[in-house]
């Protein structure tokens, strides 16, 4: 029998990244940031900004060893400027990482800026490809 | 092999990309991916999805969700980037033209 091969979570290991990296980052638009990969409760009173949402659009394996991930990474602030301004650099943290839970990163669409439908407020949103390392079991 | 040279038909294959059975292809992939996008928002609305064929330097296909909110719903439910995978479609960037 051969070897058992499987892929990380890309959710967890993107948002792992975020916080990690934004923890670090004195840019003004990441100050109290949240970083999850739950959804932002829309009826919260006290809505803490920003807050940042992870999830993940689809995993693909071409082969054994290679497994990729589409991820969207989903941005609420306080105002559209601090929200693409996080959603950019929460991006250009991600393009830049280099850690042993992937391959690295790499931009499909955005930052986008929208407005949340249900809430009404400011969102930006951006999608990347991760590419995760082969875990053997 | 030693010797022998390949060369690329670039006017030929450019035919095959925008050629009838390609964009019928593209056609069946868009009419997939659009089948698989709808969504009800939780106010009720429910999101129009559009499609589109056209021809750059080949045949192509868009799916579209027609709504204000359509860009909203794509980025916190993934429609159409769930539709895409779930008809067997990975989600790209579109490589830079040479």
């Amino acid at each position: 029998m051969s070897a058992v091969v499987l892929f990380g979570d890309p959710r967890l290991v993107t948002r792992d990244l975020l916080r990690e990296r934004l923890a670090t980052t004195t840019d003004p638009s990441a100050l109290g940031v949240t970083v999850s990969t739950k959804p932002r409760n829309p009826d919260d009173a006290n809505k803490r900004y920003p807050y940042v949402q992870v999830r993940s659009s689809g995993a693909f394996r071409d082969s054994r060893l290679n497994g990729r991930a589409t991820v969207r990474v989903l941005v609420w602030h306080r105002d559209e400027a601090l929200g693409l301004r996080l959603a950019a650099l929460c991006e250009a943290l991600l393009l830049s990482a280099s850690s042993p839970a992937t391959r690295g990163f790499t931009p499909v669409s955005g930052p986008l800026p929208t407005e949340d439908d249900d809430t009404g407020e400011p969102l930006t949103f951006f999608s990347l490809t991760v590419r995760l390392p082969p875990e053997q079991l | 092999m030693a010797g022998k040279k390949l060369r690329l038909d670039h006017p030929g294959i450019a035919g095959v990309l925008k050629s009838g059975e390609v964009a019928s292809a593209i056609d069946g992939l868009t009419a997939a991916v659009a089948s698989r996008a709808s969504h009800t928002t939780a106010r009720g609305t429910v999101i129009p999805v559009k499609t589109d064929s056209y021809t750059t330097d080949r045949a192509a296909g868009a799916v579209i969700l027609a709504h204000p909110a359509g860009r909203s719903v794509e980025a916190k439910h993934g429609v159409l980037a769930g539709a895409a995978a779930s008809a067997g479609l990975e989600v790209r960037s579109k490589p830079a033209a040479a």
